[in-house]
């Protein structure tokens, strides 16, 4: 079997240390980054995302097939870096100020490095401040915020404004989530969109990207 | 009287089946054996990291109404405000699993076991729940006696931040329970530190006095159907 559909196929399963020794293989068989990243990796992940979407299979199994994605991209992501290839964007990530919670922001992270984007995640309690130094000094495409509870997700807000007084506002998306956010509070403050789930983040910021 | 309560480990391990289903697992699907394997783990790391301790004390119905009314923020009408004056007797609860959990199931995200970190999560979720649990049934046994007919009696637990009791009533509870005693601490946003905590009042009274028709504000967009289960359960028992 070709060795990126092997990759493909021991994501689905799992299988991180298979992916390792296999994207390595890849890798030495000069194999371009690229194509292992896609047609590997990737498209592994992709299979994953839709028979999650299907309720074929369930969060564990995505989280195990994270976990091999991530062994195969700590081998590739060097050599993107030196040959200057692009993800397909930037997204700064984190739960707000006062907001310990971030399961949730984590596994929003986890789905988008799964299908391919760059993820700067700050943690929990992120201040304003933070939210934004970050996504200019990274020159993100979306900050994505998350929250717990209605106390903390008025935060999103401070962000969105803070955004607006140093300029970036409009030119690097927003998205927002978590239990007590719903889409009108996102148009309320001011936020390009709100994702459910870490799935329709993924599908809502590919769409962002795709328009740039 | 303020009462610190050590829980017995074994009455707070999380149900496998909830486990799973806090993760969207539905109940009944065939698992594979690493999944299997992972839930026993978390089910091994919560009994060696959980610090569950909780914190009770008895308030009077006109105390409770200012404990209640917190910051002035509250929906109304809410099921908590109908219920609390008809009640028999009341007790204010924290409980918490600590901070140890938390921590390794942060460890978990960092080192990518992303599958490990969930599970535990889920599970300490639902031993916070189960803690909470037992406290309420620590209260019924010790108020047991003080009714001819205990068999009418209703025992329930109800939160700040559910069914239109704002959560910013946490403070106030907070002011007159004192959980910092049992290391939890309360943030500006009125979220408690440690995260796997949770807080409330315990309400017995005859048990029509919980039972509602959920056509209150806060049930317009809440699809949560916990407090009809519990109304069913209550009238079932
Ligand atoms: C950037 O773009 C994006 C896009 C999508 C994004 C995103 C960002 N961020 C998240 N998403 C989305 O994608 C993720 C993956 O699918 C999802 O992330 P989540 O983080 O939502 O999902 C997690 C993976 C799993 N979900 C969770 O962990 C939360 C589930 C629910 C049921 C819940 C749980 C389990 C718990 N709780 Co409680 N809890 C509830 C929750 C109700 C609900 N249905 O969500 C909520 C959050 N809790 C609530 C409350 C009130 C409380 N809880 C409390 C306690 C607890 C437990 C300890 C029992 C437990 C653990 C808490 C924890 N998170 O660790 C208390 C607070 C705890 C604290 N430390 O202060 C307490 C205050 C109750 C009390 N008085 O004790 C409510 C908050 C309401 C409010 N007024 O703010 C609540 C919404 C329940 C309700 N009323 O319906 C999506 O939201």
């Amino acid at each position: 079997m070709d060795i990126l559909k092997q990759i493909s196929e021991s994501l689905q399963k799992g299988d991180h240390e298979k992916v390792a020794m296999l994207t390595s293989q890849a890798i030495e068989e000069k194999i371009p980054v690229k194509k292992i990243l896609d047609e590997g990796l990737i498209a592994g992940m992709n299979v994953v995302g839709e028979e999650f979407k299907h309720h074929r299979i369930f969060l564990p199994s995505v989280l195990l097939a994270a976990r091999a994605m991530y062994a195969g991209m700590d081998l590739i992501k060097p050599l993107m870096i030196r040959d200057n290839i692009p993800t397909i964007g930037k997204v700064v990530i984190g739960t707000i100020k006062g907001d310990l919670h971030d399961i949730g922001k984590n596994l929003v992270g986890i789905m988008l490095k799964g299908a391919g984007f760059e993820v700067i995640d700050l943690g929990n309690d992120v201040t304003p401040d933070r939210f934004v130094q970050a996504a200019k000094d990274e020159k993100a495409d979306a900050v994505g915020m998350s929250a717990l509870l209605t106390t903390t997700m008025t935060g999103m807000k401070d962000v969105i404004e803070l955004m607006k007084s140093e300029g970036i506002y409009g030119k690097i998306k927003v998205i927002i989530g978590g239990a007590p956010v719903n889409r009108e509070f996102a148009e309320q403050i001011g936020a390009d969109s709100y994702a459910y789930d870490g799935m329709k983040a993924v599908e809502i910021l590919k769409e962002y990207v795709k328009d740039k | 009287m303020t009462e610190i309560i050590k829980f017995d480990m074994n009455d707070i391990i999380p149900g496998r089946e909830e486990v799973l289903r806090n993760q969207g697992v539905i109940p009944g699907a065939v698992l594979e054996d690493k999944i299997r394997d992972l839930l026993e783990q978390a089910i091994r790391e919560f009994q060696s990291l959980a610090e569950p301790v909780g914190v009770m004390k008895e308030v009077s119905i006109g105390d409770f109404k200012d404990i209640y009314k917190g910051e002035g923020r509250n929906d109304e009408p809410t099921p908590v405000a109908d219920i609390f004056p008809k009640a028999d007797c009341m007790a204010l609860f924290a409980v918490t699993l600590g901070q140890k959990i938390s921590d390794k199931i942060d460890q978990h995200f960092k080192a990518n076991n992303f599958a490990e970190g969930c599970m535990l999560d889920a599970g300490a979720s639902a031993g916070a729940d189960q803690a909470a649990e037992i406290m309420q049934r620590m209260y019924e046994q010790e108020i047991a006696e003080r009714f001819d007919d205990f068999d009418a009696i209703g025992v329930v637990r109800y939160s700040p931040g559910y069914c239109g009791w704002h959560i910013s009533a946490q403070k106030k509870l907070f002011g007159f329970l004192g959980p910092e005693k049992i290391g939890i601490t309360l943030r500006e946003t009125y979220l408690m530190d440690p995260l796997k905590s949770v807080s409330g009042v315990i309400i017995a009274g005859p048990k029509e006095i919980h039972q509602f028709e959920n056509n209150y504000p806060c049930c317009e967009n809440c699809d949560d159907q916990t407090c009809l289960e519990r109304m069913q359960a209550l009238k079932n028992a």
